[in-house]
């Protein structure tokens, strides 16, 4: 190991100042020379002939210098450092060649260590705390079901006495509630009650206060919170005076004790947590709320330790107790793996997302392919110095060597480049997770790189090294040295040629930009023609504010009303309520209700329609609605009436323009039966009358059948999901807290989610979908820029071959365009193979995905977009022949000449 | 070659450079001074060829360097041994004495032995 050290070391000093040890060297052998040289004086030499035999005494300096070299290790760290400054310098001779493989490496390395850091983030991401690695969750699976148990309260109080491999256990259940602060500010907030333990087990202290303590979950022990730091800046401005302020979360009192500093969110994301009581009294097996249980492992207990405990009780337990027992089976593992893995054995899945990585070194590699050709080109260019190099002794894998060091110059920059792009990547697909998800962000995530992936770009940036260094360079020095060192230097053909794998690389890189081009262009067309997915609503969207309602209950009130007969009675005391205080408002014009709002997607409903047979079955959207929501909405009668309050509890329906036109092919719709056609378990409903026919409440030039809309009247209690939405009457500035604060006052049970702008709703799509939107256009560009780099290298690449000839033709006065078709014929000809190669399955795949409906849609739009994306790959390509074609028409014969 | 000098059995030098500084600090000059007395002058070695064995000796982590002042206020690199080169070199004397004994004895044999 020390002898391991004291080599590092010494390499490590190679490396970094090899001059230096190099004059160290010389001062020690000058030093040496001269006591020799002394103590031959002080013998009676004179001085000239002591230095002169101290110096044969000593040998050749250069000798000892260069073996003293050996020694250290030196001689290959002294050719790699002269490898990299040569790398360097090639980097800035060629600054067209750096850019390309600049961009592309950087983009295709950034991209795979962004994605695994975030796979590493989301499955084994690592809590912030101490001891992290010892915190566990424990799973109960039920293996009949395959679904977890989390009716677990019963084993939690035996296993917090019972288990010795555990130093500590806790368990959560969700907490939703609506905070309301003092001055009436109402909000809902993500909360959870958790036992005392896990304050313990993560020994993470509060900022202020004190964090949950075990006599918080006696009973009769006053009701106490401890918040969070975002909750604590964001509602309470920071106040340091928090501590023993009083709160109310939903209909229940409770007093602030602790504040948690910033970057605390267990179990989640959460931001207020409340003592969960859990008796030691003996609650029966599968009852009681759902649970999750974690734990803290005894220092040096391993995992599989604690398994095996575990299995042992639950082994006692299936014995003792087969009818709720039997089949239960708990799951150890590492806390983060715990909560997302969806079934007992996640090796599957683990596997699945880190064998995406493939795809990004097959990125890699393909980028890293091409850029191999543009540097295969340039080294044509450095033929002669290869040559000469072999002929003075260098070796083929000192030649390779050095173009694999001078490769390895550009990838490590591209990886330094692809980290930083790497992290704004990942900021992005988080930012874009977080929305999609509608949830914050796991509080464990962070924007830093995790030094794993460091190592692995650095592996990546090795990797790219060795394909556009060293397949090159072998290549490159395959052929028989003599042969080609009488080339460079007499004969005018031969040498380096432009081989098959080279060709078929352009040939791919042109293909696949074809295909990339015209599916960009279908995704573009077909967002154009259908806006974005996004149906143009006929009112202004902006001006409604819309928000689901439910009323917060403990489990144990959820138990006790198994029919929801308390539920719905709340409810429609709470909604009367709060419909009266908000129509009282002076900022709202008008509100109503209903299971969806115009924007959201209706629910997908099959519809028996009178005088059909069952058989031909349609499905439409379905809502039930007040009896004011088309008013509310804008909607104008077409014929028959619109709903009236007598209609709540009648079997009516309004249909839409859309259904008339779709369902019903234009026939009349009043007085038409329809219902609710079941199936899949479901009663059909009962037959509605359709009483009136109303415009579209949004528009869209792709409608079809499954987009008509049928609205049947129901009061609100009976609705769910309970959307309600307000207009407001001028500005909307403070319409969303009256609301919340109306909502509060009226029934702090009350909770109000999901409070947005209408024309917000459909946000996560849209950035998901711009999300993908960006990918494809950025792979698209990587192409083209590949795809035309790597014609221009071949291109160029013929130039240089053919110098001579070309000088003769344009000295013997040539027609310049015959000059360049029969130089560049055959270049022409892999562009053109490469144009129908991709061509034939860009038309497939733009005739699959293109939308039916526009100006152009089936094989005409096909051929539109394959058209566009071959001649744009065309001129793009044609534009990077210009520049050689032109050099090659203005070589003189004296060039010609000198070339020879 | 004198008659009472000898070659240097390959692999030697590494042994007489543990040996020389384990009794004390010394530059590079300083060890070849220190093997020509502790030898008696018996050994002959280029003197050049003795600084890639030094190097070779520290790179194995057997000796430590440090520069420092000589005694006539030059600038001098000064080798020490460290605790993994007094293992070695106890290894290697016992090794190389029970070889040495083994071959003086082998030299010695008479008819009458064998």
């Amino acid at each position: 190991m020390r002898s391991l050290l004291a080599w590092l070391r010494s390499f490590w000093r190679g490396v970094r100042r090899p001059s230096r040890l190099d004059a160290d060297m010389n001062d020690e052998m000058r030093f040496h020379i001269e006591m020799e040289a002394t103590r031959m004086q002080q013998r009676g030499m004179s001085a000239d002939e002591a230095a002169r035999q101290a110096a044969v005494a000593f040998g050749g300096v250069e000798k000892y210098r260069g073996a003293g070299r050996d020694a250290l290790g030196l001689t290959w760290t002294r050719g790699l450092s002269t490898d990299l400054k040569l790398g360097t310098r090639m980097m800035r001779k060629h600054p067209g060649l750096t850019a390309v493989a600049l961009f592309a490496l950087s983009l295709a390395i950034g991209a795979g260590a962004a994605y695994l850091e975030f796979t590493n983030d989301l499955l084994h991401g690592r809590l912030p705390f101490a001891d992290a690695d010892r915190i566990v969750g424990i799973v109960m699976w039920d293996r009949q079901s395959g679904d977890p148990e989390h009716r677990v309260t019963a084993e939690f109080v035996e296993w917090r006495s019972s288990l010795r491999s555990f130093e500590d256990l806790a368990a959560y259940r969700a907490l939703d509630r609506t905070l309301i602060t003092d001055d009436g500010h109402a909000e809902p907030v993500r909360g959870v009650e958790i036992t005392a333990s896990a304050f313990r087990i993560t020994r993470v202290p509060p900022l202020l206060g004190r964090p949950l303590i075990d006599g918080d979950e006696r009973p009769g022990a006053p009701a106490v919170v401890v918040i969070g730091y975002d909750l604590w800046t964001s509602r309470f401005g920071s106040d340091p005076g928090v501590i023993g302020q009083s709160i109310r979360l939903g209909r229940a009192r409770h007093t602030i004790v602790g504040v948690m500093p910033q970057g605390f969110g267990l179990p989640v994301y959460h931001s207020l947590w409340a003592p969960l009581a859990i008796s030691d009294a003996g609650i029966a097996r599968r009852t009681g709320s759902v649970i999750r249980v974690f734990g803290k492992l005894a220092p040096g207990m391993a995992i599989s330790t604690a398994q095996a405990e575990l299995d042992a009780v639950t082994a006692r337990a299936a014995a003792d107790f087969p009818a709720t027992d039997r089949y239960l089976n708990p799951v150890v593992k590492l806390y983060v793996e715990s909560l997302w893995s969806a079934v007992e054995d996640s090796t599957m899945q683990t596997t699945v997302f880190y064998s995406a990585n493939v795809f990004f070194i097959g990125l890699l590699a393909l980028c890293g392919a091409n850029i191999a050709t543009l540097v295969f080109a340039r080294t044509a260019t450095r033929e002669t110095e290869i040559s000469v190099r072999t002929a003075l002794g260098a070796s083929r894998g000192r030649i390779a060597g050095q173009l694999f060091a001078e490769a390895l110059v550009l990838s490590s920059m591209a990886a330094v480049i692809g980290l930083a792009f790497g992290v704004y990547a990942l900021k992005w697909v988080k930012s874009v997770v977080v929305v999609g998800m509608a949830e914050p962000m796991m509080f464990w995530w962070n924007d830093r790189l995790s030094p794993s992936t460091i190592v692995y770009a650095a592996i990546l940036a090795v990797l790219a090294a060795t394909i556009i260094g060293v397949v090159p360079a072998m290549k490159a020095t395959s052929a028989r040295i003599q042969d080609r060192l009488k080339q460079s230097t007499g004969a005018t053909s031969g040498g380096l040629k432009f081989g098959g794998v080279w060709t078929g690389v352009i040939v791919t890189q042109v293909a696949v930009t074809v295909i990339f081009l015209a599916i960009v262009g279908v995704l573009g067309w077909s967002a154009y023609v259908t806006n974005g997915g996004e149906r143009t609503r006929n009112f202004a969207a902006g001006e409604y504010l819309s928000t689901r309602l439910f009323l917060d209950r403990t489990p144990e009130e959820i138990a006790s009303d198994e029919h929801g007969e308390q539920y719905r009675t709340q409810m429609r005391k709470t909604f009367t309520e709060l419909s009266r205080r908000l129509a009282a408002e002076p900022g709202i014009a008008s509100l109503t209700y209903g299971t969806r709002v115009p924007g959201m997607k209706f629910l997908y409903t099959p519809l028996d329609i009178d005088g059909r047979s069952s058989a031909e079955q349609t499905f439409i959207r379905a809502a039930q609605v007040g009896v004011d929501y088309l008013e509310t909405f804008q909607t104008s009668l077409v014929s028959g009436r619109m709903f009236t309050a007598a209609d709540l509890g009648r079997n009516v329906a309004i249909v839409d323009n859309a259904f008339v036109r779709h369902v019903l092919n234009g026939q009349d719709a009043v007085g038409r039966q329809v219902r609710d056609a079941g199936g899949d378990g479901r009663q059909p409903g009962p037959w509605l009358e359709i009483v009136g026919v109303v415009t579209d409440l949004t528009e869209d030039t792709n409608k079809k059948t499954s987009d008509a809309i049928l609205v049947t009247p129901a009061p609100a209690e009976l609705i769910r999901p309970l959307y309600l939405a307000v207009r407001a009457r001028t500005s909307m500035a403070t319409i969303p807290s009256r609301v919340r604060i109306v909502a509060g006052e009226v029934d702090p049970a009350l909770r109000v989610d999901e409070l947005e702008t209408l024309d917000k709703i459909g946000e996560s799509e849209r950035v998901t979908l711009d999300f993908f939107a960006r990918l494809l256009a950025g792979v698209s560009v990587v192409a083209m820029v590949l795809a035309t780099a790597g014609v221009y290298a071949l291109m160029a690449f013929t130039v240089s071959r053919r110098t001579a000839e070309i000088g003769i033709r344009v000295a013997l006065g040539a027609d310049p365009r015959r000059i360049v078709m029969s130089t560049f014929s055959s270049n022409f000809k892999k562009i053109l193979i490469g144009l129908v190669a991709g061509t034939i399955p860009a038309a497939f795949v733009t005739f699959a995905l293109g939308p039916e409906v526009g100006p152009i849609s089936g094989y005409k739009l096909s051929a539109v977009l394959c058209v566009s994306a071959t001649l744009m790959v065309f001129v793009v390509t044609g534009l990077a022949c210009v520049a050689p074609a032109r050099r090659a028409l203005h070589i003189q014969p004296t060039d010609a000449l000198k070339s020879e | 070659m004198a008659a009472n000098t000898a070659e240097l059995v390959p692999g030697t030098l590494d042994l007489l450079i543990l040996k020389s500084v384990s009794l004390g600090k010394l530059h590079g000059y300083g060890v070849l001074l220190r093997i020509e007395q502790i030898t008696g002058g018996a050994l002959q070695i280029q003197q050049g060829a003795l600084y890639p064995a030094l190097y070779r000796v520290e790179q194995q982590g057997l000796i430590d360097s440090e520069w420092g002042v000589s005694e006539n206020n030059r600038r001098a690199k000064y080798y020490k041994l460290t605790p993994l080169g007094r293992q070695r070199l106890r290894d290697e004397s016992a090794s190389w004495n029970r070889f040495a004994d083994a071959m003086a004895s082998a030299l010695r044999a008479t008819s009458q032995e064998i």
